[in-house]
């Protein structure tokens, strides 16, 4: 569904995804086995985890055009898929 | 009075005083557990005979009546010398006595000198705990923390963040390359992070 919804917002926002585990293997396993290669997951989060609070998978955070930052753990909803936050 | 009797006094209370000739006569009493008091002015202070070495152990019983007069003593039977040495044997062993004392209390002090010196010994242990503190490495390590500065940036829960948090990094992708926050200048974004367990 996230990479469903990726591509068919793909010209309203930019999803990027954001492994827990940094090891490759682990990584293309996860990717090729769920289908969710449609869009870039970072290899390195830069302390991205910690800064917006994510300490639980999955979780999914929003970052509008001006900088404003939901998040939500969990399975990301139908309104964060379908754009509905973005103004 | 009997200098032997006195003598075995002497060194059965291991009074080193005594064989000098000015002991307090209550020492004497408690040494040899009687009433009387027991004169030292029988001891030589100055013994002009020659010493010998005891054939056997320089201990004798004492009896003393309440007049202070040594009753019959038993010599440590060794045959004749032995009992003529019995009474030079009194400063002999009295001189040991003390002898004993001082080397007891030289070893007490050296005991005690001991920890003395242990304790700078002890105190050094600090000096190369300061080893650690050379460690500052650690505090070299504080570069990483300063990378942290973003964190501060970071102070985000759900409220207003500043784009350029996430714009500033360069990320490797996983298939390869590296992912260039610039292109997501002026752009809604999604993160999804996600674990495989």
């Amino acid at each position: 569904m996230v990479t469903e919804a990726a591509a068919a917002n793909r010209d309203r926002y930019v999803m990027i995804g954001m492994p827990v585990d940094s090891n490759e293997g682990t990584i293309r396993d996860f990717v090729e086995g769920r289908g969710v290669g449609g869009f870039p997951h970072l290899m390195e989060s830069w302390g991205l985890w910690s800064q917006l609070g994510v300490n639980a998978t999955p979780t999914w955070a929003t970052i509008t055009a001006d900088g404003q930052v939901n998040r939500g753990a969990g399975t990301m909803p139908a309104s964060v898929r379908n754009g509905d936050w973005i103004s | 009075m009997r200098v032997r009797s006195l003598a075995a006094i002497a060194v059965t209370a291991g009074i080193a005083a005594s064989a000098c000739g000015a002991p307090p006569p209550g020492d004497d009493q408690r040494a040899v557990g009687v009433d009387a008091p027991i004169a030292a002015e029988t001891i030589p202070s100055s013994p002009d005979t020659s010493i010998e070495p005891l054939a056997g152990p320089a201990t004798l019983e004492v009896q003393v009546d309440a007049a202070g007069q040594s009753g019959a003593t038993t010599p440590p039977a060794t045959g004749d010398a032995a009992a003529d040495s019995t009474t030079t044997l009194a400063p002999t062993a009295t001189t040991a006595a003390p002898t004993e004392d001082q080397t007891t209390t030289s070893a007490a002090v050296e005991t005690t000198s001991a920890p003395t010196t242990e304790a700078p010994a002890t105190t050094a242990a600090p000096t190369t705990t300061a080893a650690p503190t050379t460690t500052a490495a650690p505090t070299t390590t504080a570069a990483p923390t300063t990378t942290a500065a973003p964190t501060t940036t970071a102070a985000p829960t759900g409220g207003v963040e500043t784009r350029p948090i996430v714009l500033e990094l360069a990320l490797p992708v996983f298939g390869g390359g590296t992912f260039d926050p610039n292109t997501l200048a002026g752009k809604p974004i999604v993160l999804w992070f996600w674990g495989a367990h």
